[in-house]
């Protein structure tokens, strides 16, 4: 279904008052999502409700960057990303991503929770321009070497400038 | 519970209209007799009952969710939410606000305690996101950034002041260390110093011993001298006298010739008798005459031989006193061979020692050098000093020791003793572990406790490979001067 969409060059331009709110369930299906998530989405609650979160994920990204995000949240700690997402009608939204696990009272993982707020324009710009050269990298190496091939690119340019992905990332 | 109990108030009251109509047409039967069309108004107060009923059953649907949702909140509980929310009126509105705050809630939380715990593992950059958080929750994440700030401050300084503070052991403990090995070399200076000073007053007094023995010798070779240049005036004088005799012994020559003249005429007139007695007087007074000359001229020449015997006996004792002088000075030589014997081996103690204690002060310097560099290094780590920086970039080959090692005295003069060999691995070692420790100095130490670990550690090991530098410096000097250690 999410592959019928075809992306535009419309974009929705997030509020600073607002932030998307979502949670899944631990295979990322989508458990809650609220209204600005509905707003940007442009799906029902129907029809987000049970759905893969990545019903809204934009041609652009590179998967490396959901690798990366899904092995830092299922290790338990809070992954920040700058994430352009695709919405029902084609058009697209850059958002600022914090996702975090969700903990029973055992401390086990349950699921986990997304605040994806307005992100910094020169950070959008910046990632953009690495997201790119990161999807041409995958395109390159090919699918089964795409997110090694990819990954690679996004260390040499954090060793480079001598930061951790985190450092990097908050530093906008 | 309140929701079934509302809900069947609400029960009760629709089926009060039914059942009341029901009665009605009961209660009109004796009157109007029984008509079934009366019967329609009751079965359709309970249609509308049963219909309204389940409106109301599906309006307030919502109801029991809102009741356990907020009883999770009101637990600490965050994480619920309603969802397939289908009422559009004010029960709706109430369960999407409750969503937005509880997404208000549970944002705010998350951020404080991911921020809180990023603070405490030394993340500093990890600040918490106000964006899209409302009012008081805004706020308060701004005022937690102020609080985080003033927490990273406090734990930087915490450690800086650990870093300095382990540092500072370390550095005390080795520069007393490093400090009492060049006291050694002072006092070991100090005390050579003394034998060479003992050395050179020893050889002064030698050397003025030696100049009055010389003094001793020329004023007895003037001695000798002199009684040789009167030995000459004797001998001089010796000379005129024979001249003097000679002329007395010319003298009785001639009055031996004018004797036998008279003799010969004496006896001419003895040939002539007669009148002899008149002329043999003359003849008588002059041989008289002749005598007297003669015995003057003896007297004359016994004179002149005690003079001679006397110059004669000068001169002996001249001679003896010559030979007594001459034995003299001779002693006197002797003498002067055995202090300038003593006054060599003097002069060449004082250069033995002068050697060594130049050596053991090159070694000293050098260690002082060293002691420099490591307190260098020390500095930088206190506070960022470009000029201490500079001056710890060099390598082990470009530094006072490496330089004196490589081209300079070190080879020449120490390049064959086996502690020369040994040095070269841990003073590379120093230098190296200090490089080390400057490049994790580039590192966020200020957070990272491991790194400040690791600092240590590169310091410890450069100040161990340190103490093997100091001490082979000191073992070069006392290989190379083997008598001289004390």
């Amino acid at each position: 279904m999410k592959n019928r969409i075809t992306p535009t060059s419309v974009e929705k331009v997030m509020r600073e008052e607002d932030f998307i709110v979502s949670m899944t369930d631990l295979q990322g299906r989508i458990t809650y999502g609220n209204r600005i998530f509905i707003e940007f989405s442009g799906y029902s609650e129907q029809e987000l409700l049970g759905t893969q979160h990545n019903i809204i994920r934009h041609p652009d990204m590179p998967r490396a960057v959901f690798k990366l995000l899904w092995d830092t949240i299922s290790g338990g700690s809070e992954c920040n990303a700058y994430v352009k997402n695709l919405a029902k009608d084609g058009s697209f939204y850059w958002v600022f991503a914090n996702i975090t696990p969700l903990f029973d009272p055992n401390g086990a993982i349950t699921g986990y929770f997304s605040v994806r707020r307005k992100p910094d324009p020169k950070a959008v710009q910046t990632m953009g321009e690495v997201y790119r050269l990161m999807l041409e990298e995958e395109q390159r190496a090919g699918a089964r070497d795409a997110i090694a091939a990819s990954t690679r690119l996004m260390l040499n340019l954090l060793s480079e400038k001598g930061l951790s992905y985190d450092e990097f990332i908050l530093a906008f | 519970m309140t929701n079934s109990s509302l809900l069947s108030r609400l029960s009760g009251i629709l089926w009060l209209s039914p059942v009341a109509m029901l009665a009605i047409v009961v209660a009109s039967i004796p009157f109007r007799g029984f008509d079934l069309f009366l019967l329609a108004f009751p079965a359709m107060a309970v249609a509308a009952a049963i219909g309204v009923q389940l409106m109301v059953r599906r309006w307030m649907a919502p109801l029991p969710k809102l009741n356990a949702l907020i009883a999770e909140v009101s637990q600490g509980r965050f994480n619920g939410r309603i969802t397939e929310v289908s009422e559009k009126g004010e029960l709706g509105a109430l369960c999407w606000n409750l969503n937005d705050m509880l997404d208000q809630l549970g944002a705010f939380f998350r951020e404080q305690e991911t921020t809180f715990r990023c603070n405490l593992d030394g993340k500093f950059y990890r600040h918490t996101m106000p964006v899209g958080l409302h009012g008081g929750f805004r706020k308060g994440l701004l005022n937690q950034n102020t609080l985080l700030e003033a927490m990273a401050g406090q734990k930087r300084a915490a450690m800086y002041t650990g870093l300095v503070s382990r540092t500072h052991h370390l550095n005390t403990a080795n520069l007393l260390d490093n400090l009492a090995s060049n006291q050694n070399d002072l006092k070991v200076i100090t005390d050579k110093m003394r034998v060479v000073t003992e050395l050179a007053s020893k050889t002064c007094e030698d050397a003025e011993a030696g100049k009055a023995l010389v003094n001793d010798v020329v004023e007895r070779l003037t001695g000798i001298t002199d009684r040789i240049s009167r030995a000459n005036e004797t001998i001089t004088r010796l000379n005129a006298r024979s001249v003097e005799i000679n002329r007395a012994v010319t003298l009785i020559n001639s009055i031996a010739d004018q004797t036998n003249l008279l003799a010969l005429n004496a006896a001419i007139e003895a040939a002539r008798a007669g009148e002899a007695g008149r002329g043999f007087a003359v003849v008588a007074d002059e041989v008289r005459k002749l005598a007297e000359s003669t015995k003057h001229a003896s007297e004359s020449i016994g004179q002149i031989m005690s003079t001679l015997s006397g110059e004669t006996s000068y001169m002996l004792k001249d001679s003896v006193e010559m030979r007594e002088s001459a034995n003299a000075s001779q002693a006197v030589i002797a003498q002067m061979e055995a202090r300038f014997t003593q006054f060599h081996e003097s002069a060449s103690q004082t250069m033995t020692n002068a050697d060594y204690v130049h050596d053991l002060s090159f070694s000293s310097l050098v260690k002082v050098d060293h002691v420099m560099y490591k307190q260098r290094a020390y500095v930088v780590i206190d506070g960022q000093n470009e000029e201490c920086m500079r001056a710890i970039g060099v390598d082990h080959n470009n530094c006072r020791l490496g330089k004196w090692y490589n081209e300079g005295e070190g080879r020449q003069l120490f390049g064959n003793l086996s502690s020369y060999g040994a040095l070269l691995a841990p003073h590379a070692k120093v230098h190296g572990s200090v490089h080390a420790m400057t490049k994790l100095m580039d590192g966020p130490w200020q957070t990272n406790q491991a790194l400040q670990d690791k600092i240590i550690d590169a310091m410890e090991e450069a100040e161990s490979a340190s103490r093997e530098v100091m001490d082979l410096i000191g073992r070069l000097v006392d290989e190379k001067h083997p008598g001289m250690v004390l």
